[in-house]
Parts: structure tokens; C-alpha cells; sequence
């Protein structure tokens, strides 16, 4: 094949051979989330592209940055994509000394010539999220709503990444009520559900009647708590609706599936996607809200009209998003 | 935004924040009242609060969950009295690898069982109980007697150690063995059996506090979960003074603390959030700093016992 593609005097892409390595982030498989979903569009990537690869996780996983990233450069990787946030300055160093190997990493932008940035635009999905809230908790119609227009959000922590999810949920909210207020509130750890559950429930007792969550494992105690006070929880990253089926209103999922799936094929038909930034929004289904399939029926539909028409005037570009990473804090989140 | 309601959720919220910290405390205040410091009481929680989970997954009932749970918690604990106990390990060696293998066990073993399912494992709560007539009192039944039975139980169980270390012989001998144990061999009270006793005792309540976090609190297990608490279940020890009332005094204030931190955030979102996260904090070094002046902790405390014949 290969002789023939050279003997037709065919140049540029070749498809690699070598295998893929996808570098699991803290949290682990078996999250039910973001490693989980990664994990899977990998899976897919490399079945599409007939390539061979592993998973790589460590207990210490963000300590060793440098001996994971290396000994993985070492084991004839192809393609090693990183989930883990933390590693992005490493790989900088690490991507210098291993030329051939082609890197991704995850939510930030690494500029070297061999590895490729994946970036999602959060806001985007968030503002779905925010406007379908607003829309709904004033709707005394739907079960567990009360009149108020107050929601609420808990992040896992105050961050620019975890803040360009907030700041598109209250940009949507007040694009479909201004008077909707909007609670914030910062877990400061991701795998504290309890401390979730106690945080959502407050929230709750605030008059809030719906909560999004961009806090982890932390936020499986949201769910709960919503379920429990017979209220609404939003969840995020993954599919989270079938947690507590009737009680997440939706969850605005960011597709690292389709993200990982994407860059595992552009390597394996030997694209040259070092040194450039894939960015997944709305357009390219890289982040969305879930189908909804246990509380579609609830959401009267003048409500899911306009989210799709939201989603459709920000595909088009009528809408942008406010995104913090790259526009700085907005003045309604300081 | 302050108005009774407000109040009232705080009281309760302090409640259930304080309850796995109660559980890990009091079982620590056992083992050390008997001379045995474990600082590895977060390894057992997570444990416990892992197989908790699955226990009552497995069992079909939540008080099958916390039986496991205290068993597992029992098992690891017996590790750290063989350790300690008997080959005279360094305690708080000892309690560190206990953290580390908890950790590593919970995470394993949730992958293996439940975790690696796909699907969110579904575990039968624990129903809340209601006292009939006390429930529906206003502002004191909201904030006391609408919580789930291991609430209660933390606090019965605090009173009943109370009771148990002053006024029964056992509890007597328990003291003894911390104090001066020596003093207890010579009398005939078998000491390493007394320190045994305490240290899967301690495991037990630990497990209990996790498994109170997974399945009455969250119905879930996280990776983790346990966050810290079973640190603060120590600090809560010291600062009560190895007394069960006063044990139970500081896991209030700690949970009121961190029931407030997460009400203020809401309050006041204009002020930097770090602030509020880190009033639990600040309470219990205070706390400490206050009463280290006073205390005495038991004077054989996490020196191993070496029978003199």
C-alpha cells in the first residue's frame, strides 16, 4: 500500500500506524463522566481509524505529570491525548524532546508545532442551560415549581474554566427573563457530593427551584438533592438525566467523546493537526443540551422552541456567547 | 434573607454536616481514651462509605449497607491494632498507610463492583424517621426531628459513651489502660485485649460515619468523597477534650460552621467566596488554639504497651 503510494508519487498524508494512548485525568474511570465519556470516543476513534491504544491512569496522576507523559513518549506512541488539565505545561516541555509524537490536550490552548488543542465552547451549552432555567421557573404549571425567578449554580471551584460555564447560564438566563436572579455559589472541591447535596438543598430553601451543577462528583449530591426536595438539578458534562430520571431538568453535555473520536481519526488518516486549536461548540455538537427523554414531556413546548431557536441564532452567529476565557470576567460575574 | 426559615435550615443543615464527623469522632475518642491514637480515619471512612454503598445494594436494605460497612471498617482497623499492638508499629505510621490503602481500596473496589457499571447503581435509603406528634412542631421539629435514623443514633451514641467511660467498670478499665498500663496489667486488666476492643470499635463508628455519607446523605459513592472529614473527626477529639459530650459539642460547631459557610456564600456573593470556605477551618484551629491550654491528652496515648515480666 504503501509502496503503491509512493510509486503514484502520492505525498503529504499517510496514515499512521502507530498506536494511541489517551492519558486518563483525576477522578479516574468509572466516573461517570468526563473520563468515561472521553474514554468512549476513543474507543470509537480508534475503531474508526483501525488503530491500536490504551488508557494510561495513575493514582498520582497529576504529581507525575512529567514521568507519565515520558514514559508514555517512550512506549512508541503515535498520539497520546491527555485528559488531564494540569499537564499542559509539562507537555510543552515533554512535546520538545519527543518531535514524531503528535500530543492533545484538553481545554487550553499549547502552542507547539506537535501538539493539538482542544478547546469546547462551554458558553455555548450553558446558555441553553440558562435560558431553558429561567424559562421554566417561573412556569408554576410544571410540577415543583414555585413562582419565584430565582435559579441557582454551584461550581467546583472560582476558576476562568469553570466561570465560562457560569457566565453563559446567567447571560441565558437573563436573555429569557432580566429579572431572573441568578444564586452562585463555589463548592471548592469536586468529589464532595454530601457537601452538594447540603449546598443544592440551601439553594432550595432560598426559593431557588432549579440548580446547575458544574462541580463533578461533587454535583451528584445536587441530584440528589433535587430529587429528594422534589426539585430540579441540571448536570453537566455527561448525559446526567438517567441519574435521578425526572429530576435533572437537562444536562448540558460537553462531548469530549466527539472531540477525542475526532482527533484519534484526523491522526489516523495522518492529518496535520499539530500546532492547531479544534474548537467544539454548538455547531460542531461538541457541547449541547441532553435529548431530555424523562422531563421533555414536563417543558411546555413554546419553552423548547425557543431553545432550539437560541441554539440556532448562536450556530448562525446571531448570538455570541460571552466566554470568559478569552473575554475576561463579564461585568454581571465579578 | 435572615428570618426563621433561614435559621431553621441552617440548624438542620449543621446537623447533618456534623453526623459522619460524630461517627469518626467518638470511635476515635475510644481508641485513644484506651492509648491507641488512629490517624487513619479517613482511609476507613471511605471504605465504609464504599462499602456501605454496596452492601446495600447487595442487601436490599440501608442497615445491611452499615453492617458491611462496620465490618470492612473492623477488618481495617484490626490491621492497624496487629500493627501497632502487637509488632509495636509507630502509630501514626501505621494510621498513614491506613489512609493510603483506604483510598486505594475504596476507588478499586468501587470500579470493580458498582462503579464500573455504567448505569448508577440505585441503593435503598434509609427512610427518614419521623417522630410522630415531635415532627410537626414548628422551627424545633424542623430542625430536630425530621432527619434520618443514624442522626439520632450519632447522638444517642454519644450519651451512651458518656455514660459507658464513667460509670461502668469496662469503661473504667478503658481509661485505666490509657492512663497508666502498667498500672491496669498489675491489676489484672488485659491490656492489649482492652486496646484491641477500642481500636475495631473506633473502625466501626468510622465505616459508620462513611457509610452515613454514601447511602443516608447521597445515595452514591464518589471517589474521595470522605474529603477530609476524618481529619476534622481528630481535630474534633482533641478539641472535646476525649469526652463523648464534648466530642459531639465540636462536631456541632464544625457542622454549623460549614452549614453557614454555604449560606453565607448566598448572602453575600459580593465578598470572595474563600473567605466563607474557609470559616470550618479557622473555627477548628481557634477551636484548638483555646482549649490546647487545658487539655491532657491520655498520658499512654500512642505509646505501645510492653508487658514488664
Amino acid at each position: 500500500m504503501m509502496a503503491l503510494a509512493s510509486a503514484l508519487g502520492v505525498t503529504g498524508a499517510q496514515a499512521a500506524e502507530k498506536p494511541a494512548a489517551l492519558i486518563i485525568a483525576q477522578g479516574g474511570l468509572g466516573d461517570q463522566s468526563y473520563n468515561d465519556l472521553a474514554n468512549a470516543g476513543f474507543k470509537r476513534g480508534l475503531e474508526a481509524a483501525g488503530l491500536k491504544g490504551r488508557t494510561v491512569e495513575s493514582k498520582d496522576v497529576v504529581a507525575q505529570a512529567n514521568d507519565i507523559l515520558r514514559r508514555a513518549s517512550d512506549a512508541e506512541f503515535g498520539l497520546i491525548v491527555d485528559l488531564e488539565y494540569s499537564h499542559g505545561t509539562p507537555m510543552l516541555e515533554v512535546a520538545k524532546d519527543y518531535p514524531n509524537t503528535l500530543y492533545g490536550i484538553l481545554n487550553q490552548v499549547r502552542k507547539a508545532p506537535n501538539i493539538v488543542s482542544v478547546l469546547f465552547q462551554e458558553q455555548e451549552g450553558s446558555y441553553l442551560a440558562g435560558l431553558l432555567a429561567a424559562s421554566v421557573t417561573t412556569d408554576t404549571s410544571i410540577k415543583g415549581i414555585n413562582p419565584e425567578p430565582i435559579i441557582g449554580v454551584i461550581g467546583g471551584t472560582k476558576s476562568a474554566g469553570i466561570d465560562k460555564f457560569i457566565a453563559g447560564y446567567i447571560a441565558g438566563a437573563k436573555a429569557a427573563n432580566p429579572n431572573t436572579q441568578v444564586l452562585v455559589a463555589y463548592s471548592n472541591n469536586f468529589a464532595d457530593p454530601a457537601l452538594g447535596q447540603q449546598m443544592a438543598k440551601a439553594m432550595f430553601e432560598s426559593g431557588a427551584d432549579i440548580v446547575y451543577h458544574v462541580a463533578g462528583g461533587t454535583g451528584m449530591g445536587v441530584i440528589q438533592a433535587a430529587k429528594a426536595a422534589g426539585r430540579y438539578a441540571i448536570g453537566v458534562d455527561a448525559d446526567q438525566d438517567g441519574i435521578a430520571p425526572g429530576s435533572v431538568l437537562t444536562s448540558m453535555i460537553k462531548r469530549t467523546d466527539v472531540a477525542v473520536e475526532n482527533v484519534v481519526k484526523a491522526y489516523g488518516r495522518g492529518e496535520k493537526i499539530g500546532g492547531t486549536t479544534m474548537a467544539f461548540g454548538l455547531k460542531e455538537n461538541g457541547v449541547g443540551l441532553s435529548e431530555m427523554k424523562y422531563t421533555k414531556t414536563l417543558i411546555p413546548a413554546a419553552i423548547l422552541a425557543k431553545v432550539e431557536a437560541a441554539k440556532a441564532d448562536i450556530i448562525e452567529g446571531r448570538i455570541k456567547v460571552w466566554n470568559v476565557v478569552e473575554q475576561g470576567y463579564p461585568d454581571y460575574l465579578k | 434573607m435572615i428570618d426563621t426559615l433561614f435559621l431553621v435550615g441552617l440548624a438542620a443543615s449543621a446537623l447533618r454536616f456534623a453526623t459522619p464527623i460524630l461517627f469518626a469522632a467518638l470511635g476515635e475518642t475510644m481508641a485513644q481514651r484506651s492509648g491507641v491514637l488512629n490517624v487513619g480515619l479517613e482511609g476507613i471512612m471511605l471504605v465504609g462509605a464504599f462499602a456501605g454503598m454496596v452492601g446495600a445494594v447487595w442487601t436490599g436494605s440501608p442497615w445491611g449497607g452499615l453492617v458491611i460497612a462496620m465490618a470492612c471498617g473492623m477488618a481495617l482497623a484490626g490491621l492497624h491494632a496487629l500493627f501497632c499492638l502487637t509488632f509495636r508499629v509507630d502509630q501514626i505510621l501505621s494510621g498513614i498507610a491506613l489512609i493510603v490503602l483506604g483510598t486505594g481500596l475504596s476507588g478499586f473496589g468501587w470500579r470493580l463492583t458498582l462503579g464500573g457499571t455504567g448505569t448508577p447503581p440505585k441503593a435503598p435509603p434509609f427512610p427518614r424517621l419521623d417522630l410522630p406528634g415531635l415532627s410537626d412542631l414548628p422551627v424545633v421539629g424542623q430542625i430536630l426531628f425530621q432527619h434520618q435514623p443514624m442522626v439520632y443514633l450519632g447522638i444517642a451514641l454519644a450519651f451512651a459513651l458518656a455514660w459507658f467511660l464513667r460509670r461502668t467498670t469496662w469503661g473504667l478499665e478503658i481509661r485505666a489502660v490509657g492512663e497508666n498500663p502498667a498500672a491496669a496489667d498489675a491489676a489484672g486488666i488485659g491490656v492489649l485485649a482492652r486496646r484491641y476492643g477500642c481500636v475495631l470499635f473506633g473502625g466501626a463508628m468510622a465505616a459508620a460515619g462513611g457509610c452515613y455519607l454514601s447511602v443516608s446523605q447521597v445515595g452514591g459513592f464518589v471517589e474521595n468523597m470522605v474529603s477530609g472529614r476524618g481529619f476534622i473527626a481528630i481535630a474534633c477529639v482533641v478539641f472535646g477534650q476525649w469526652r463523648p459530650l464534648r466530642v459531639l459539642c465540636a462536631a456541632l460547631l464544625f457542622g454549623a460552621a460549614e452549614a453557614a459557610q454555604i449560606r453565607l456564600q448566598l448572602i453575600a456573593p459580593h465578598i470572595p467566596y474563600q473567605l466563607f470556605v474557609m470559616m470550618p477551618y479557622v473555627v477548628a484551629v481557634a477551636a484548638l488554639v483555646v482549649v490546647a491550654r487545658s487539655t491532657r491528652l491520655p498520658a499512654a496515648l500512642g505509646r505501645p504497651f510492653v508487658p514488664d515480666r
